[in-house]
């Protein structure tokens, strides 16, 4: 008989007769955790891409300053993506009062590929959203311009040649989150008619744009393809590149969800090991027969590596189908919170689920199921030969190895994977070294184990291997859940709570000079707070240490970008508060020197440039020179006016300057911008408050999303209970069989197994509890980057949930110990003696 | 029996095993040495300690002699390495032991068919059926060892032990666990079984009684094996 057909038979006796079953559930939970956190995570993350591509209108946006060559166009098609052609250009529109510049926007009709355009049929009216653009010989226009222009809907402008209705006001348009400080109103045509202007002369200072939208799989391959072509003057856009603010919400999502995937990753690694280190102790005769009537070592081998495989193969495509139904349940019951319509499954996270299935199985069961070829046959006649109970140094690495690169490639995330790595090694010799401290104390203590609540603790003592593996496994676990709640509590608190209520949701821009005393005046009149006013520079980066610099020098995208446009330039006195030095210091107003500024640490990496170098700014046609005095930290999320480059007060005067000012509006109050716009008729007013809802948004879906994540972490994590507790179930059992015998009572079994698993929970939530803090603080603080604040919680959970929570399973667990009579046990026995 | 003693099965010459203690070094088996005939039925005989199952668990080739050789079927069986020496087991012995050794997590059937399984015989589950018909058990295939008497159980591991028609049958203590009733009814058998397929038993015992059923007999004593003269 074929080897792999006796090991499949093999495997059908085994799970007949129960002994798979626990190896088995602990890696069908193992897996069904991890694939239904990754089908939730892959359809949420790509619904909150496609909700956040919304934003850019489509999921890839070209833009040329010439026509695109039809070879983009081609492959667009070949790739089955959508696409829609675009021009803006900077214009004069023209009506009965007079002429005003505006940016003009002409695309063809299906544009918006992703999100909606929101219209309103009068100024400030409610918004409608619509999901195309105007028929031919309509326009819709930006507030602003029926303001400054006194126009109102059903109006006529004149663009070039070509006279067109004002069909609706424009209020909500994809795709201008990128070009958020425009001045001029925006108008938007129909493509079609954008010939009839004659607007477009050569030499003109069009732009040309590409929206695509599809397959994200097609998109990264289209954007490969574009990447590849590497075409001066075309630049590729996601979502990803254009709106910091979502970058940043869409990067800390994706590592909340990876790392909660994580935890469920580790415990699973610790039950399958768990359970398999009990299978391969039961399996210690089973080998010894074989050996004994006449299998080879190598037979030995390939048997269970098939045995393993089959059950792998099995459990981890049950698993992934536990996963698919469980995610499938939690959409529905999330159907109506999730309120956005998720696009379908993908088969990555299937693949995905049994990549991870047979790597946990080959990392944590193989070594020790593998070290069964090693059972001399002498064993039938002396049975304490060949008792592979204590763990061997290789298991340990290869389970670690196999761990890490479970971890790696679940956080999707090197920097993440690698600290998640580190922090569960140290947690393991941490937990080991306070484990075995522990138990050390209680060896030299002199006392008598008589009675029974000591007698408990005394078993710990007496399998001290065993104790260790359990207080490692149970701590992790403990320490797993610990980082969750963290990170759901303090963490994901700590991240809301940087978007306050108040945040600006207007920017006020273009503000002269002169009008920012009016503008206070303004404010303080309507009884609202008098935002900040901040100067604002346009200018460009030219020069480095005397030395010429642009887009082409620089090798990376954000350093090009940087290079290719102009950057937000400031001055100020102080710092803001929500800024942070990372190198040199901040100017004091004594320093007679002016030639001075900061800049945001991106300028510092992505173009190289470090303190003390000169960097040379053309602003219009004048040129200013400064020494970098400081590298700051920005927090771009936080909606607050930040700038890449401040200069010390004095330094900029002279150049033409114009003012900002973020403000909070509350929505009722909306009319006071009518005022404003009409006092003060050149200024410019962004709504950024969609931007804000968008953001809002994202953060409480994922976290709803953690939260559920953390449901199957805890699953896990009683699995690991479950495992650890089956793991000593036999010896347990032998041991109180015979504890009964001799008179020992059910009560004073009961005693000492409470007394060994609230100690046991004690000590490893102590442990947990140290460590979730540690791992905690190093996550929050170097990788998601955010301030962690002390949390005694997690010490009353980590000790009271350790000891109540594993004293309860246990005791749950080892029920049947004290249950069945003595001598139903002892036969038990005999039997598998 | 003049026939059976001209083909001698297995030869053990010069055999001793010591080890090492906190004493000093342990002699277990001095100088051992004996020739068993094709279908000779052979007991040794001896106290707890004596070295019996040591000779046992070296004679099969499961543990390792100090000294000296075991020639089985014209074999030096340890010029074989481990799994030479499990090939040879498969194919030439049968065990029964004192604890039965059966598999729990296996019902009688498979437990008997495991030995087959391994030796790639053609149909093992019509096979493993036949002896457990022929000890009696033909009833009871589906059950679980656990779902046994121990007398059943002892048959079952006999059924095992002859299911792939070994030239030599190693029982160590095998009625030990067993009352005296159930344990003569698995001796009857197993003496049974030995005379129809012709096979050679080798039988590790303290029971005079059962000893005197072989057709020779050896005492063993501090590592020194002496034939008992009838």
């Amino acid at each position: 008989m074929k080897i792999s057909k006796l090991a499949f038979r093999h495997l059908l006796r085994e799970w007949r007769s129960g002994e798979l079953y626990i190896l088995f559930f602990a890696l069908v939970i193992a897996v069904a955790a991890v694939s239904s956190v990754s089908f939730f995570a892959d359809r949420i993350q790509n619904a909150l891409s496609s909700q956040a591509n919304e934003l850019l209108g489509g999921d890839l946006l070209l833009s040329s300053d010439r026509e695109f060559s039809p070879d983009y166009l081609d492959k667009a098609k070949q790739f089955n993506l959508q696409y829609v052609k675009q021009l803006t250009f900077p214009t004069m529109v023209v009506s009965n009062d007079g002429a005003q510049m505006v940016w003009l926007k002409a695309a063809e009709e299906d544009f918006p590929l992703r999100g909606k355009l929101g219209i309103a049929k009068e100024l400030f009216a409610p918004e409608i959203e619509v999901s195309h653009v105007m028929e031919q010989g309509k326009v819709w226009v930006e507030p602003r311009l029926i303001t400054a222009m006194n126009l109102a809907v059903g109006d006529k402008i004149l663009l070039g040649d070509k006279s067109l209705i004002i069909d609706a006001v424009l209020v909500n348009e994809p795709g201008r989150g990128g070009d958020l400080f425009n001045v001029s109103p925006r108008v938007l045509m129909n493509y079609k008619d954008v010939k009839a202007t004659n607007l477009l002369q050569e030499g003109s200072r069009v732009r040309h744009v590409l929206l695509l939208a599809g397959d994200m799989s097609d998109i990264e391959t289209y954007r490969a393809f574009v990447t590849d072509k590497n075409e001066v003057g075309i630049r590729a856009q996601g979502i990803r590149d254009s709106r910091p603010e979502i970058r940043v919400a869409l990067s800390r999502a994706e590592q909340f969800l990876g790392l909660a995937a994580l935890t469920s990753v580790i415990l699973a690694g610790v039950a399958v090991a768990l359970a398999a280190r009990r299978y391969s102790q039961r399996h210690l005769d089973y080998c010894a027969i074989m050996r004994c009537v006449g299998a080879r070592q190598s037979t030995i081998t390939q048997l269970y590596c098939w045995q393993i495989l089959y059950l792998g193969l099995v459990a981890s495509f049950v698993g992934c189908l536990v996963g698919f139904f469980t995610h499938e349940m939690l959409i529905s019951l999330l159907g109506s919170f999730v309120g956005v319509n998720l696009p379908g499954v993908s088969f990555a996270p299937f693949f995905f689920g049994m990549a991870i299935g047979l790597i946990t199985l080959a990392g944590f069961a193989l070594p020790p199921i593998l070290s069964l070829r090693e059972v001399p046959a002498l064993r039938v006649l002396k049975r304490d030969l060949g008792d592979f109970s204590a763990p061997k140094f290789f298991n340990y690495v290869v389970g670690i190895l196999a761990l890490s690169v479970v971890m790696v490639w679940q956080a999707n995330d090197i920097k993440l994977g690698v600290y998640m790595v580190i922090g569960a090694l140290a947690a393991i010799a941490i937990l080991a070294l306070c484990a075995y401290s522990l138990l050390l104390l209680l060896r030299v203590s002199k006392r008598r184990f008589s009675n029974p609540w000591w007698y408990g603790l005394r078993n710990l003592l007496r399998r001290p291997s065993s104790s260790v593996v359990q207080i490692i496994a149970f701590g992790l676990g403990i320490m797993a859940l610990l980082i969750l709640t963290l990170i759901r509590g303090d963490l994901l608190d700590e991240w809301q709570a940087s978007i306050p209520d108040d945040a600006p949701n207007r920017f006020v821009i273009n503000i002269h000079p002169d009008q920012v005393k009016g503008m206070q005046t303004f404010f303080e009149n309507r009884q609202l707070e008098i935002p900040t006013f901040y100067p604002m520079i346009r200018g460009r980066l030219v020069e480095v240490n005397g030395e010429a610099i642009n887009a082409e020098m620089v090798n990376n995208r954000e350093g090009k970008q940087m290079l290719s446009r102009e950057l937000n330039l400031s001055w100020a006195e102080k710092m803001a508060d929500d800024n942070k030095i990372l190198h040199g210091k901040w100017w004091s107003v004594e320093t007679s020197r002016i030639d001075l500024i900061s800049i945001e640490q991106g300028v510092m990496k992505h173009l190289d440039v470090q303190l003390g170098d000169r960097l040379k700014f053309k602003v219009a046609d004048q040129f200013f020179e400064a020494e970098v005095a400081s590298v700051r930290e920005v927090d771009w999320g936080s909606f607050g006016a930040n700038f890449y480059v401040i200069a010390k007060p004095g330094l900029l005067d002279g150049f033409p300057t114009t003012y900002m000012s973020p403000f909070f509006l509350a929505p009722d109050k909306y009319k006071i911008l009518n005022e404003l716009i009409d006092e003060f008729n050149n200024i410019t007013v962004i709504d950024v408050a969609s931007i804000m809802t968008h953001v809002r948004e994202i953060i409480s879906r994922v976290t709803l999303a953690v939260e559920y994540v953390f449901l199957f972490t805890i699953l896990s994590g009683a699995m690991v209970l479950f495992a650890g507790i089956q793991a000593t179930h036999d010896e347990r059992m032998r041991e109180n069989g015979v504890i009964r015998t001799l008179g020992g009572r059910r009560k004073q079994i009961m005693q000492s197994l409470i007394s060994e698993f609230v100690s046991l929970g004690l000590l490893s939530g102590m442990v947990a509890a140290i460590l979730a803090s540690v791992v905690a603080f190093v996550i929050a603080f170097y990788v998601l980057k955010m301030p962690v604040q002390w949390n005694w919680g997690i010490w009353v959970y980590g000790l009271f949930g350790g000891g109540i929570g594993i004293g309860i399973i246990g005791v749950w667990g080892s029920w049947s110990v004290v249950r069945q009579p003595p001598l139903q046990i002892l036969k038990k026995i005999s039997a598998s003696n | 029996m003049s026939e059976k003693k001209t083909n001698s099965l297995l030869t053990v010459e010069h055999l001793n095993k010591h080890v090492q203690s906190p004493t000093g070094e342990l002699q277990i088996l001095s100088d051992v040495h004996f020739n068993i005939f094709t279908a000779e039925s052979v007991a040794i005989l001896g106290p707890s300690g004596a070295g019996k199952s040591t000779l046992l668990g070296i004679l099969a080739g499961l543990d390792t002699p100090s000294s000296g050789q075991v020639i089985l079927d014209k074999q030096n069986i340890f010029n074989l390495d481990e799994d030479g020496r499990a090939q040879l087991r498969g194919r030439l012995m049968g065990f029964v032991f004192q604890s039965f050794q059966l598999l729990p997590s296996l019902t009688a059937l498979e437990n008997v068919m495991l030995p087959l399984e391994l030796l790639a015989f053609n149909n093992p589950e019509l096979m493993a059926e036949k002896v457990l018909s022929r000890v009696g058990l033909g009833e009871r295939i589906a059950h679980y060892p656990r779902q046994l008497s121990g007398g059943e159980q002892q048959r079952v591991a006999i059924a095992r032990a002859f299911a792939v028609e070994p030239k030599v049958l190693l029982a160590d203590e095998p009625t030990g666990n067993l009352d005296s009733k159930t344990g003569a009814m698995v001796i009857d058998l197993l003496f049974e079984l030995n005379a129809e397929e012709n096979t050679t038993l080798l039988l590790v015992t303290h029971d005079r009684e059962l000893a005197k059923r072989c057709d020779r007999e050896f005492n063993i004593d501090s590592g020194k094996l002496v034939e008992i003269a009838r």
